[in-house]
């Protein structure tokens, strides 16, 4: 089920509300967890038992790490099962038909491709079930001794099929304990609709564009079509992650919970080190804490460090898809890191702020084109096509129409991409007419919340993106 | 203060979220949208099949969105804000053009370019080719006559920056004339027609429909041609003088406009033409007898459209004059024909109009064989002259 979908709306989320807030405090996980299971079940109800596997695997290794973490070598044994089992699950349902494809390619073999069927969201629930074992091991939050509990904490809707990847440690403590009073609720709520507002309005629209671009051969586009068709879908992707990630946190916070942020106004960084700081910050973090520090992080030799950064790049640009365009988009960005860091980063840090911004901005684009392209053939004559080198025209009718008829989608997605929300937010504090401008705020906020109704009604394109995650 | 706004912001998102669907169940069901000229979703049936499949739970997203409470005037406020708030050119497919003409919005998809390509245009001529061969081995005639489209007759209306298909509608019309020409298939161009006068207008601004002048004009032509050219004792085509013409003065609710809710002003009006000597006749629609040529309203207030005209579309009309000393004429196209049909009928002993689109009974070719036309008229318009499939397809894909 999606958040933008009117079954979520007005069936799903009034009755987990409904339901929630009436029953005894004993009962509130369990409703929780019913309405999760429900909502993972809705779409694809086969996939359901997959994920009921994978949690319990995790609660099993859970118990046992906590149980052996005095003697290092068992602890190590259950840390590797917990690795390779969560990575066995991950990598049937998700690599298999790659692996088959490439050797194939490889060794001209005709070995059968599986058409297994991924299970949605398979990324964000096994690196919350591996992050479960591992902080339990760590001893940043309690083993769960209810098998309930762990099922909750991985299968919780708000962040199930798009996260945030929430880590154990962050809500460990909430699981069993957790408030919620007016100012949250409210808080969740306003969170909730501008994630709403950022998909529907926003991202669904640039998508609209964007996949109109990038299903024709990026050899026919002309220069500037290309450009629009990049800008869109770097709008899009920002804009329904990030939806989704906001989506999550709000609702999170109508139970109870605090999730971390996951965004933070990417596309105003001046650096790509600065962008990954601000870019889907809970898988960053999770690489980073996990695999990155693991591996010996800054604290070793140059070699080593290189090393380290392309490991971490490399499952990054697998993590978001099984093809190579993605393995290449998550290398793309580990070199772009390591030439800051061993080679231009003083020097950008010298430079006008406005081409750090323009820097930083033009391969981050460069990155989505990657990202993408349904191949690395296509994603090479894109970028071609991007700077001129097809001997197609600078413009045409249709590059013409995208600006005209989208120019409103295209100007709320700058605004909206940088933080002027927060800068009036902190203006409106202390006013004088703080009362009437918050009164103002909620009901631009209805306004917003009744235009995605709108929209929802009568748009047919509503896409879900990270299937592939 | 602070806390009874915000208060007041959580009872209203609640109050949203929680009043709509209680609404939505207690109001009756519709099983058509009006504006849409669709059927509703249905409600989903409950099986282990589709339970497993996701079927289930996902055509509760599509029954929900159309019956949702207030659906309509969720519709027409998304209608309207694109359209007055948002500026856009493409509101729900449709492109508000110079003079206030709703066309057709034509998608970058190449839809027309694959459809009207020079392989199907070929075919089309091909088999135009062998019905006419056919016909005149049998002893009658053929004419295919082609009918510029609302948006191809008005392509310079379109905004600037929107695409009107004017290179691929002149390759179009240039192709198949020229193929028809090299072939000898006897044809009439209503496109030269119209342009021949543009003190006139010929089509509905809201509606994609030529109006009565057009039909009119078509009609003239389509006789003219027939015994003028063909040589075949009718009488010629009536002057306006000879038929009485009304004004409805119902409001018009045109196709175009409806799918913008009809949010665009329209003052236009359908006429329609009874010929001054009356000419008694007979008609069934579908073997039903129904002698209505025009479906007028119960009162001059009601919405009406271009379905006044034969009551829209039928598979197939029979309308015989029983005047044996008249040939019969077999006509056959798209809604196009429903115009034509109240005036043609009174040349001839028998006019059978097919729709294949909707005719599954037999092919074209055993239609013919069976009931001996002695004149066949196609009637097509130029965004489909490479259409293969309803009324391009003549042997019998569509029977049952």
């Amino acid at each position: 089920m999606l958040f933008s979908s009117l079954v979520f709306l007005f069936i799903f989320l009034p009755s987990v509300l409904f339901l929630y807030y009436i029953s005894p405090k004993k009962l509130k996980n369990i409703v929780l967890l019913v309405f999760s299971l429900l909502f993972y079940g809705y779409g694809e109800p086969k996939s359901l038992f997959i994920m009921l596997f994978s949690i319990f695997l995790n609660y099993l290794l859970g118990l046992l790490v906590d149980k052996y973490r005095s003697s290092k070598p068992k602890a190590n044994t259950i840390l590797a099962l917990t690795a390779i089992g969560n990575l066995a699950v991950i990598g049937y349902y998700k690599y298999t038909d790659f692996f088959i494809e490439n050797l194939n390619a490889l060794f001209g073999q005709s070995i059968p491709l599986q058409h297994i069927i991924m299970p949605i969201g398979i990324s964000f629930f096994t690196f919350q079930g591996m992050s479960y074992v591992i902080d339990v091991y760590r001893e940043q939050g309690k083993a769960q001794k209810n098998p309930l509990n762990v099922a909750l904490y991985i299968s919780l809707f708000p962040q199930l099929i798009a996260g945030p990847i929430v880590r154990y440690k962050t809500v460990a403590a909430q699981i069993n304990e957790r408030h919620v009073n007016i100012e949250k609720f409210t808080n969740g709520i306003e969170k909730f609709i501008f994630g709403l507002s950022k998909k529907v309005l926003v991202a669904n629209g640039m998508g609209f564009v964007a996949d109109q671009i990038f299903e024709v051969q990026a050899m026919q586009h002309t220069v500037l079509l290309s450009w629009i068709g990049v800008f869109a879908y770097t709008a899009q992707i920002y804009f329904d992650f990030s939806g989704y990630s906001d989506m999550a946190i709000g609702l999170g916070r109508m139970f109870g919970f605090e999730f971390l942020e996951n965004f933070n106004y990417p596309y105003i960084s001046k650096s790509i080190t600065e962008f990954w700081r601000r870019w889907h910050i809970s898988l960053s973090t999770w690489f980073r804490d996990y695999v990155y520090i693991p591996l010996g992080g800054n604290r070793v030799n140059q070699a080593k460090l290189i090393r380290n950064i392309l490991v971490v790049w490399l499952l990054t640009g697998f993590w978001h898809g099984a093809a190579w365009n993605f393995i290449a988009w998550g290398l793309y960005f580990g070199l772009l890191l390591m030439l800051e860091k061993f080679v231009i980063g003083e020097y950008l840090k010298k430079l006008w702020r406005p081409l750090q911004h323009l820097y930083a901005l033009l391969f981050i684009v460069i990155g989505w084109v990657l990202f993408r392209s349904e191949s690395l053939t296509y994603a090479l004559d894109y970028l071609t096509s991007m700077f001129g080198l097809t001997g197609q025209p600078i413009i045409n009718n249709q590059a013409l129409y995208y600006i005209v008829e989208y120019k409103l989608e295209f100007i709320a997605a700058i605004a909206a991409s940088t933080p002027i929300y927060p800068f009036l937010q902190a203006k409106l504090k202390n006013n004088r007419n703080e009362l009437i401008l918050s009164c103002m705020k909620y009901f631009m906020l209805i306004g917003m919340f009744g235009l995605c109704i709108m929209y929802l009604i009568n748009s047919t394109f509503n896409p879900f993106i990270y299937f592939r995650f | 203060m602070k806390r009874f706004g915000k208060i007041l912001f959580i009872v209203l998102f609640l109050g949203v979220i929680f009043t709509i669907p209680v609404l939505t169940k207690l109001q009756k069901s519709q099983a058509v949208s009006q504006f849409e000229n669709r059927r509703l979703a249905e409600l989903p049936v409950l099986s282990k099949t589709s339970l497993l499949s996701g079927e289930y739970f996902s055509k509760w997203e599509t029954y929900l969105s159309d019956h949702i409470y207030g659906r309509n005037t969720w519709i027409k406020s998304y209608t309207f804000i694109n359209m007055v708030v948002l500026g856009k050119a493409n509101i729900n497919n449709i492109v508000i053009g110079r003079d206030g003409f709703l066309l057709p919005f034509f998608d970058y998809d190449g839809k027309y370019d694959v459809l009207n390509s020079e392989e199907n245009l070929s075919k089309m001529v091909d088999q135009l080719k062998e019905l006419q061969d056919k016909l005149v081995q049998r002893g009658g005639s053929f004419y295919f006559v082609g009918v510029p489209s609302q948006a191809s007759y008005h392509r310079t209306d379109y905004p600037k920056h929107l695409q009107n298909k004017s290179e691929l509608l002149n390759e179009i019309e240039r192709q198949i004339f020229d193929k028809l020409d090299q072939q000898n298939v006897a044809y009439i161009n209503m496109n030269d027609v119209f342009h021949k006068n543009t003190n006139i207008e010929y089509y509905y601004k809201t509606d994609h429909h030529y109006n009565f002048e057009g039909a009119y004009a078509t009609y003239y032509e389509i006789i003219r041609n027939i015994q003028q050219k063909g040589g075949l004792n009718i009488r010629p085509p009536m002057d306006k003088a000879d038929l009485d013409i009304v004004t409805l003065p119902n409001p018009f609710g045109g196709s175009r406009n409806r799918q913008i809710y009809y949010m665009q002003p329209a003052s236009e009006q359908i006429k329609i033409a009874y010929p001054k000597i009356k000419i008694p006749y007979e008609k069934f629609n579908n073997g039903k007898a129904d002698n209505k040529l025009y479906y007028l309203a119960e009162n001059e207030a009601a919405m009406i459209n271009y379905g006044v005209y034969m009551g829209g579309d039928w598979a197939e009309t029979v309308i015989r004059t029983n005047n044996n000393k008249l040939p019969n004429l077999l006509v056959f196209g798209d809604s196009f024909t429903n115009a034509l049909e109240p005036l043609l009928y009174a040349h001839f002993n028998e006019t059978r109009v097919l729709d294949l689109r909707h005719y599954n009974k037999m092919s074209l070719y055993e239609y013919i064989d069976e009931y001996n036309p002695d004149v066949v008229v196609m009637v097509r318009d130029d965004l489909n002259y490479g259409n293969l499939e309803g009324n391009g397809s003549f042997k019998g894909e569509n029977v049952k």
